[in-house]
This record gives structure tokens, C-alpha cells and sequence, in this order.
């Protein structure tokens, strides 16, 4: 339950930090309903609102569990877009109708599962005795597996910071949905007996959750790490000006790294600005660690293509 | 196009900044709303800003990047000849700093024809120094005798202005995608 909770508060916090940049720039977006149909799925646990309560409002017979695992299957979904538009292979999308087929094929186990009443965190393994619901199990994990897989291979050799933390975590989250696959599938059997079934089964969702935290703690890497990551390095350019007193009654230190990244940019180009102004004067030799920093900083700008003067005077 | 020592008859220098002091916010405000006139697209380009100075200009815009060693006091300069502009930067500086310079040039196009209802009190239209309008920007002048004037000052926030209306992060693809 920590785990599912643990997952549940980033994903949250995630998607409202990314939300305000998924409405406005459409690469951003597959991520965010990403981790909108995560946080659907993950508060199916009890939290914030009491599984009964829940399955209630969803009209009974556990269709909490149905909506967790089409939210999940979703959620993965999505991600594999985010991940296919971010590696620009070829044959990079998937197309909506699987997920249609997925989703349709795995509400249709669900319902054919007999007994589902009372709400029970446990239905599939309760059930397990019934074929329907072993398959209904199986699909799910297949679909997720399936979904797990294509990330992976999409990303593996070409993702890089955070997106190689994403794809490990999808790889983790892959060896949990095959351990489960072999827990369903055992139960199913009777193979093990009761105790190690009982057992097992606790355990075995321990790779799916934390392969999803550090698929979330990647995405948090890009979301979070990143825009800190910049902002030190223009706090770092701004105490450059101010050591070498180029901006005099300027904005303290604190200051001049918040703001919106737009406020971030201008500041920034200020600021290489006044230091080429000043390196110009010749009042000012960088240092090699201050050029680093200023080329750094200077690479924070999309190049603008059209802006191409025509060279003149250029010595034969 | 002249030469270079014909160009210090006839370009308008900019000169170095020297001694920058805090930035006023009703200035940096009434820049962008200058530069708002322009009415350009929410992520212009050069391009975008070019068409837009030349609409007022009234003449096409050249843009020229000097490699000649002899442009060492400088790093820009709008020559008004009487069926273009010429606006010069240093091909030696770095493409942002070269785009700076020219945005200023620009502004100093602006400053030069723009209606007298885009100047307001915090962004008055200053004269020229050592010219005596349009036909005659051209005196060069020396940092001694233009220091850091109001005008310069006016116009190089234009020159910010500008710049922000075309400046966007240059983000990763991690970023783009998971951030």
C-alpha cells in the first residue's frame, strides 16, 4: 500500500505541474494524460476516497478494479506515445484502435467473471478458480507487458537523463508483470498450494510499483530537475555580473533565478549582453570556468534560422 | 554597399555600453508596449521583425555581418542609403549578441520613422546625435561623444524588447516531451 501511495502522490504532483505546459505545447501532452490516467488508476486503493465507497459510486461489482486496469492500460499507453515522439522512429505510433481492441477485449473478460461482489481489492486471485478470470488477469498483464516492452525497446538505446531513468523503470515495471503472469497463472493451476500462493501474491506487486515510481521519478527528472538545473546555471551567470559588477543595484541573487521561464529568458539574455558588452570594452576576460558557464547559458536559446546576415569583408 | 571607411561617414555606430545602471520597469514596460505596435506573431522571428521595422521603414532591410578585422570599436550600424537599409553586425561576435546588436539597429530604424503617438513620456522619440534626420543619420560618433545618452538607452531597451518577443528556450527533447 506505501508503494501504491508513494506512486500515487508523485503522479499527482506531476500532473498538475506539467498541466498548464501540456495546454500548451502538444509533445508535452501524451505524458500528462499519461499521468492523468495514472492518478485515476492509483486512487482506486482506498485513498483519497474508501475502495467501497468508490466501487459504490462505479455501481457495485467491482468495476473499481475494471476502471484501475483500463486506467492503467491508459496510462501506459500514453506513455509509449510520449516515448515513441521522443525517440522519432519510423514506425512510431501506435495505432488507437489497439488500444480500443485492448481495452474492449479486457472489459468483455471482466464482466463474463462470476461473483464479483463484494468490493475486493484481491477479485482477480479471489476468483482465480474461474478460467475467465485467470484470462482476465492474463490479458490485462499481457497488454501492460506488451505496452512495457515497446517502450523499452523504443527508448533503449537512444533515451537519454531522464528518459533512460523511464525506461528502466519500464524494463522493473516488465519483470513485475511477467512475476505476476507466473503468480495468476500458478494460482490458476494450483500449483504452489494455498501458502505459497498467499504469499507470493503479496509480494509480487513490489517490482510492478517500483519500476512505476522510477519511471515516475524520471518523468519528475525532466519536470523538476531540468528548469532547477537551469535556473542554478543563471544564477550562476548572474553572480558573474554581479562579481564583476556589471549590474550594480540589480535584482539579488534569489530573485533573478524565479520568475517564469520567459521573465528567465530575458533576464538571461541580459545578462550575456551586458557581458559581451563588457568583454567588448575589454573590461572584462572570462575565466575558463565563466565561459563555460556563459556558453552554457548561451545554448539555453532556440537558434532563430532566419536570422542569417549575409558575411561581408571576409579576408581571402 | 560602401566600404567600411565610407560606412564611418555614413553608418550610424553603436557604441559599447559602459556603465549600465539599474534597468526602470516603466521602461522595460513601455518597450514592449513599443514594440507591440509592430503586431507581431506571438513567436516572431527575425524574419517576422524585419517585415515589420521595413513596414515602417518604407524601404527593404539588408542584413550584413562584417568579418573585416577593421570593425573592432563597434558592433553595429544602420546605413540609410535612399532606396535600402543596411543594418551591420560583426560576423566575430556570437549569433545572440550579433542578433542583439542588430535589434538595436532596428530600433534606431524605429526611433528615426516612427509616427510620433508610438513615443510616449517614459519612451520619447530622442534625437539623432550628430544627425539632422533621416537623410543625414550618419555622423559617426564616438563614445565620448554619445556616452551612454537617454537615446541610447531608450533604444537599446527597444532593442530587448525585441528581443524577447523572439527568444524561446531551447528546450531538450526530454524536456520537451517529459517536462
Amino acid at each position: 500500500m506505501i508503494l501504491q501511495l508513494t506512486c500515487l502522490a508523485l503522479i499527482l504532483l506531476l500532473a498538475v505541474l506539467r498541466g498548464p505546459r501540456a495546454l500548451h505545447r502538444s509533445q508535452a501532452r501524451p505524458a500528462w494524460w499519461a499521468s492523468v490516467a495514472g492518478t485515476i488508476s492509483l486512487t482506486t486503493y482506498g485513498v483519497p476516497i474508501p475502495a467501497q465507497v468508490y466501487d459504490r459510486l462505479l455501481g457495485g461489482q467491482n468495476f473499481l478494479t475494471l476502471l484501475r486496469d483500463l486506467a492503467a492500460v491508459a496510462a501506459l499507453w500514453f506513455l509509449r506515445e510520449a516515448l515513441a515522439g521522443y525517440s522519432r522512429s519510423a514506425k512510431r505510433y501506435a495505432a488507437p484502435w489497439r488500444l480500443g481492441v485492448a481495452l474492449t477485449v479486457i472489459t468483455v473478460l471482466f464482466v463474463l467473471i462470476q461473483h464479483r461482489a463484494p468490493t475486493s481489492e484481491t477479485l482477480v486471485i479471489d476468483q482465480i478458480a474461474q478460467p475467465v478470470s485467470w484470462l482476465y488477469g492474463i490479458a490485462y498483464m499481457g497488454v501492460v507487458l506488451t505496452m512495457l516492452i515497446d517502450s523499452a525497446r523504443l527508448t533503449m538505446r537512444r533515451g537519454r537523463g531522464p528518459v533512460r531513468v523511464i525506461t528502466a523503470g519500464a524494463v522493473l515495471t516488465a519483470s513485475g508483470s511477467v512475476v505476476e503472469i507466473a503468480v495468476l497463472t500458478a494460482a490458476h493451476f494450483g500449483w504452489g498450494g494455498a501458502p505459497f500462493r498467499e504469499s507470493f501474491s503479496e509480494i509480487s506487486g513490489a517490482p510492478f510499483f517500483v519500476g512505476l515510481a522510477i519511471m515516475l521519478l524520471g518523468i519528475a527528472g525532466a519536470t523538476v530537475v531540468l528548469p532547477i538545473r537551469r535556473r542554478l546555471l543563471i544564477g550562476r551567470l548572474h553572480q558573474i555580473g554581479q562579481r564583476r559588477s556589471f549590474h550594480a543595484g540589480q535584482r539579488p541573487l534569489p530573485l533573478a533565478v524565479l520568475g517564469t521561464e520567459k521573465q528567465l529568458v530575458a533576464r538571461t539574455h541580459h545578462l550575456l549582453i551586458e557581458i559581451g558588452n563588457a568583454e567588448h570594452a575589454g573590461r572584462f576576460t572570462p575565466t575558463d570556468d565563466e565561459t563555460a558557464v556563459i556558453r552554457r547559458a548561451q545554448a539555453l536559446f532556440r537558434p532563430d534560422t532566419d536570422f542569417r546576415p549575409t558575411v561581408v569583408g571576409k579576408a581571402a | 554597399m560602401s566600404t567600411e571607411s565610407g560606412a564611418r561617414d555614413r553608418g550610424r555606430w553603436r557604441v559599447l555600453q559602459t556603465n549600465e545602471g539599474p534597468r526602470s520597469g516603466a521602461l522595460v514596460r513601455a518597450a514592449d508596449a513599443f514594440v507591440g505596435r509592430l503586431e507581431l506573431p506571438k513567436h516572431a522571428t527575425w524574419t517576422d521583425i524585419q517585415s515589420a521595422v521595413e513596414g515602417i521603414y518604407g524601404k527593404p532591410i539588408v542584413l550584413i555581418a562584417s568579418a573585416s578585422p577593421a570593425l573592432q570599436a563597434v558592433t553595429g550600424l544602420w546605413i540609410d542609403a535612399a532606396d535600402f537599409g543596411a543594418v551591420v553586425c560583426r560576423e566575430a561576435d556570437q549569433p545572440h549578441y550579433q542578433a542583439q546588436n542588430a535589434f538595436h539597429e532596428l530600433a534606431h530604424v524605429l526611433f528615426a520613422m516612427a509616427p510620433d503617438k508610438w513615443f510616449t513620456k517614459e519612451l520619447p522619440r530622442t534625437p539623432l546625435v550628430g544627425s539632422g534626420g533621416p537623410s543625414r543619420l550618419c555622423a559617426y560618433s564616438s563614445e565620448e561623444t554619445i556616452g551612454l545618452s537617454q537615446s541610447e538607452v531608450a533604444v537599446e531597451e527597444v532593442a530587448f524588447a525585441m528581443a524577447r518577443a523572439a527568444q524561446t528556450l531551447n528546450r531538450s527533447t526530454e524536456e520537451t516531451y517529459f517536462g
